[in-house]
Formats: structure tokens, sequence, C-alpha cells
């Protein structure tokens, strides 16, 4: 963690500011006893023998003394200093949460999952740095992802490529528990939301699950099984294409009277008969023809609410 | 009465002088003499960055100032989040963020201090006069001029000024104009004027109010606008949304198709059943 200078190097030091330095940088990383921080301070070899308990205490205090809140070492800390907060301690304003905000939901929207995990991870190491409650309690929510079961998230993040089958439980809307079986497609982003695709291993269909909603992994079944989704390949024509942002793996082919036409793939009708509604009166799709049609259908009935 | 030792005090003291900003010789000595009530000479402050400096902490001197660079036991983040930090970084240099800009960039300078790596700052296109605008009438209140293309026709609207979005890899204004929440991309923009008109405090004054089926209403996720106003007996829900755009709200509510039905204002109503219509029309329905 230190790289000392040798005492050459350096005409004047201070060396119990040095030694207090080491302290707060071993209690920054984890809680320590007494003996821990002797170690530590014999290891980096700043001094050639050991302090007393009561030089390391004196250090401790001054720590205080700087700002520095340490808890007493009790029974729910192992009987260890540990340190609650700082004056070093990261003070994030709202004006950056903002920018960290805006910068995550414009670049994750239609992005790859991997990056908003990227932005998960950025935003958790963010928030074990800051003290206040608010701010870090913000930061873990900026993503949502912080819903989902931790065993469920690492682990189905781990299965991502392999082609293994899942038995899981899932809460569906209804908050009923259910047992769900299917090989692993993918996972995606949608919504500020992760989700599983797979295939069913009984009806062979396609299938969705929120992460959020999957409350544990029973089983891995390892293996190389083929993972085959039914596709629909959408072709549509696109008036103001500028106008709507378009998923990252959309085809668009720019015309003449800003009108584009877009080709993209999806592997749920649900979301590609979704996808094509949400473009509204600017979309007219041109195949397949069964997701035209259920397009034609849904508007027609939509036509009949606001009539 | 806690037993402390002074010189070690001072050297964490100096240490959180220099997390806050840069000092020369004689500005450290002045502070650290009132932060502790002593008088500290150049030979004691020397004494002290020397210490900070023998522990690995990267103090510079650069055009004159003491400079915190590093601290080896500060934020260690990831390779992932460290290849994030330069996705941002491209990202940032094809778009412009206004004073997110500013923002993010502060956040990367404490966390420079804090850590042993350095994260250099984002660069965006230069911002031109008509975003220095809109964001000096956001940040002052007025209303902002407007002129924009859309559909081959040139438009002049009053309205005020919300907030700089994007749209895909396209930059947008946000603004409030006759209660409804508008996006203008910025490309189609040819000027925006600070006009003398006070803005009324970014209210807007459209509120919609939509229906939620219950088969839908059990997995919706609010946004950070919305709340829910009613909840039925059937399990469905009605939803308050103040803010969001409304081309994109309208959009965004199509998708759910007969699960969701707006209920107010009546001018959302009627340009649902335009864009439901004009749909429609593309398939000479």
């Amino acid at each position: 963690m230190y790289t000392f200078q040798t005492k050459a190097e350096v005409t004047q030091i201070s060396l119990t500011g040095a030694r207090l330095i080491v302290i707060l940088g071993a209690l920054m990383t984890a809680p320590r006893d007494l003996q821990d921080l002797n170690s530590l301070i014999s290891e980096c070899g700043l001094v050639d023998k050991n302090y007393s308990n009561d030089t390391i205490r004196i250090a401790l205090s001054t720590l205080k003394a700087a700002g520095c809140d340490i808890s007493r070492p009790c029974k729910a800390t192992n009987f260890k200093y540990k340190l609650l907060s700082h004056p070093f301690t990261l003070n994030i304003t709202d004006e950056e949460i903002n920018a960290l905000k805006t910068l995550y939901a414009n670049m994750t929207r239609g992005a790859d999952y991997k990056l908003a995990v990227k932005f998960e991870e950025l935003f958790n190491t963010l928030s074990g740095h800051v003290f206040n409650e608010k701010t870090s309690a913000e930061l873990r929510s900026i993503t949502s992802f912080c819903k989902i079961d931790k065993d469920v998230y690492d682990r189905i993040l781990a299965e991502d490529g392999k082609n293994n089958i899942l038995t899981i439980t899932y809460a569906t809307p209804v908050k009923k528990l259910g047992t769900k079986k299917f090989i692993f497609g993918r996972i995606f982003l949608k919504s500020n939301k992760l989700y599983v695709e797979g295939i069913d291993t009984e009806t062979k269909n396609t299938v969705c699950y929120n992460m959020t909603r999957i409350r544990e992994i029973i089983n891995i079944e390892q293996g190389h099984n083929e993972y085959k989704p039914e596709v629909y390949k959408l072709k549509y024509l696109l008036k103001n294409p500028d106008n709507h942002t378009l998923p990252q793996e959309a085809k668009v082919h720019k015309g003449q009277k800003n009108q584009a036409e877009v080709e993209i793939e999806f592997t749920s009708k649900f979301f590609a008969v979704q996808h094509i509604l949400s473009l509204g009166a600017d979309c007219t799709i041109l195949e397949p023809e069964d997701i035209k049609n259920e397009v034609i259908s849904k508007l027609m009935e939509l036509r009949k609410v606001y009539a | 009465m806690l037993k402390v030792n002074i010189s070690s005090l001072r050297v964490l003291q100096m240490l959180q002088l220099l997390f806050e900003k840069d000092y020369t010789m004689n500005e450290l000595m002045a502070a650290l003499s009132e932060v502790s009530g002593e008088r500290c000479s150049n030979f004691l402050v020397s004494k002290y960055i020397n210490t900070c400096r023998f522990c690995g902490i990267d103090i510079q001197k650069i055009d004159g100032k003491y400079t915190l660079l590093k601290l080896p036991f500060g934020i260690d983040f990831s390779d992932d989040v460290l290849s994030l930090f330069d996705e941002i970084k491209k990202y940032s240099s094809k778009m412009r963020l206004g004073k997110n800009v500013r923002a993010y960039n502060s956040l990367l300078a404490k966390i420079n201090k804090r850590s042993d790596r350095y994260y250099s700052k984002i660069e965006t296109p230069e911002d031109d006069k008509n975003i220095e605008n809109f964001e000096y009438a956001m940040e002052n209140g007025w209303k902002v001029n407007i002129n924009f293309v859309a559909d081959g026709n040139n438009n002049l609207i009053l309205c005020e000024p919300l907030e700089l979005s994007s749209e895909g890899e396209h930059l947008a204004v946000v603004v409030n104009y006759n209660g409804d929440r508008k996006k203008i991309l910025y490309k189609d923009i040819t000027g925006i004027v600070v006009s003398n008109v006070k803005s009324s405090g970014n209210m807007l004054s459209t509120s919609v109010i939509f229906k939620l089926e219950n088969a839908l209403a059990r997995r919706y996720t609010l946004r950070p606008e919305e709340k829910v106003v009613g909840i039925e007996e059937d399990g469905s829900i009605t939803v308050l949304n103040k803010t969001e755009d409304k081309q994109s709200l309208l959009n965004r509510l199509l998708k759910y198709d007969t699960m969701c039905e707006i209920i107010s204002p009546r001018s959302y109503k009627k340009e649902m059943k335009n864009i439901i219509d004009t749909a429609l029309a593309n398939y000479g329905k």
C-alpha cells in the first residue's frame, strides 16, 4: 500500500506523523486491533521496534482530534477499532450526482447491459467512500439493480454466455412464487431493469425474467445446450429517425425526406410489438406480416378506447 | 481530555487543507496557523509535506502552489470501472453535456485526490452561444426565444428552458411551452435568445393522469416524477405524471396498448387519438 522513500531521500520528516498516516490508511481499508496496527507499522519498515499499546492509543486519539470517528473495540466489531467516518471522505454534491445520473441515463439507453453493470460498480464504489447516508443511498439507487438479490445478481452475471440450464424461483407480478427451468440465453437491459432471456425447457418458448423478481437460483446444470430462440426480424419505415432512440443493434438505412428503413431483430414478440407501438405514427412496419397484423389489431383496439 | 500527539495532528490538519484546495507556502502557513491556533513556520510546514511524501502521498508544487495529487490508500476502482471512465470520456467528446461537464470534472478532481491513479477530465465539444444562452436563462430564470425547423418550416417559440438532454446521439433542449414539456433536437435549432420575460420558476401546468389496468399496474415501475393518485378495487391504478416530455410520454404510453388509458388532460387524449389515427392511416385503415 505504501511506497516509502528511503530516509536518505527526505531531509526532515515527522515520524509520529508518518505513523499516524499508516494507521489512518490501515483503518480506511478494514477494522484493526492494536496488534494489527503495530504489525503494519513494523511491516512498513517505518521503525525497527514495536510500539507500546499506549503509543498506538495516543495515535488513535490524535486521529479522533483530527475529526475521525472511530468506534471502541467491542464484541460487535470483533474487538477491533472501526473507522466510522473521517474528514477525507468524499463529499458528492447534488449537482455531481445529477451529472452521474445524466451520463448513466444517456449512455445506457439502448446500450449493452454490461455498460450499466460497470456504472453500477462505479456507483457502489463511490457510495462506499461517502459517509452521508442520503448521498450514499442515492448513488446506490441510480441503476435500480440494488433491488436484485445480491446472490442472484452475481450468479446470473457469471452465467452470461454459458447456455447452462437454470432452475429458479420466480415471483410473478401477482406475487405467485413458481419454479422456472430454462436454457440461459442472454442478459439485457430495458427501462433500467435487467432481464434474463432463455428458452423454457418444457414449452420450448422464449422466456424473459425480470431479475428483480428472481428469488433464488435453485440449480445450474452445466453443459453445452443449444440456444436457438425464435427470432422476429422486423423491417419498418421510420419518419424523423433522429427523434427516436433506437436499440444499438438496429440497422438504420437513412433515405430521403427525413425517413429511414430500419431492420432489427427481437427474440420476444411482446417486446417487438411494444417497440413498434412506441414509435407512434412515425413508424410503418413492412414485415413480418404477423407482427404487422398484431400492431394493426392493437391500434384498432386503442382507437376504440379514445373514440 | 484526549492525549494527542501535536506534530502528527498538524500533519493531518495540513492534509485536510490540501484536500480542499491548492496553497502557496505562505498561504499554507497562514491557513495551518489559523486551524491549529499556533504559528506554523516554513520549516514545520515543509517537514509535514515531506512526511506526507514519505508515506507515498503525492504532493507537488504546481504553478507555485502545493497540490495534492495522489493518496495511496484511497478509492480503488476495478478494471471494469477504469474502462468505464474511458468510455465516458469518449462519449463526452461527441456530446455537448452543458453544465454536467463541470460537475463531472469537479467530482473527478475529488476522486483524483483520493486515489493512487489519475483520471483525466472530460472535454466536450465547445458550447456555442445558443447553449450558453440556454444555460444562462435556465440558471437566472428567464424565458428564451427559440428558432427551430420542424417539418421543413421555421418556428419561433417563447418558452421556459428546463434542461439539456439527449436523444440517442443527439443533443436536445427541453422546454416548457404553453404548459407542455417539449423536446427540441439541437440540430434543428437555428437560434436561442434570452428574452426579457421572467420564467414562472420552471413549473409546468400540465399534469397528465393515466390509468393502468391491473395486470400492468402490478409490474409497472413508477418514474421518479410520477405518483399513484388512485387505486381501484379491480387492482388498476391511476398515475399522475407532471414532468415527462409530451411526445416521449405519449409514445411510451402507446406501447402499453389498451392496458393504459389517458384520463386527462383532454389535449393529450386528443393528441393520442391523432397519433393512433395517423398510425393506422399508414396501413390504409
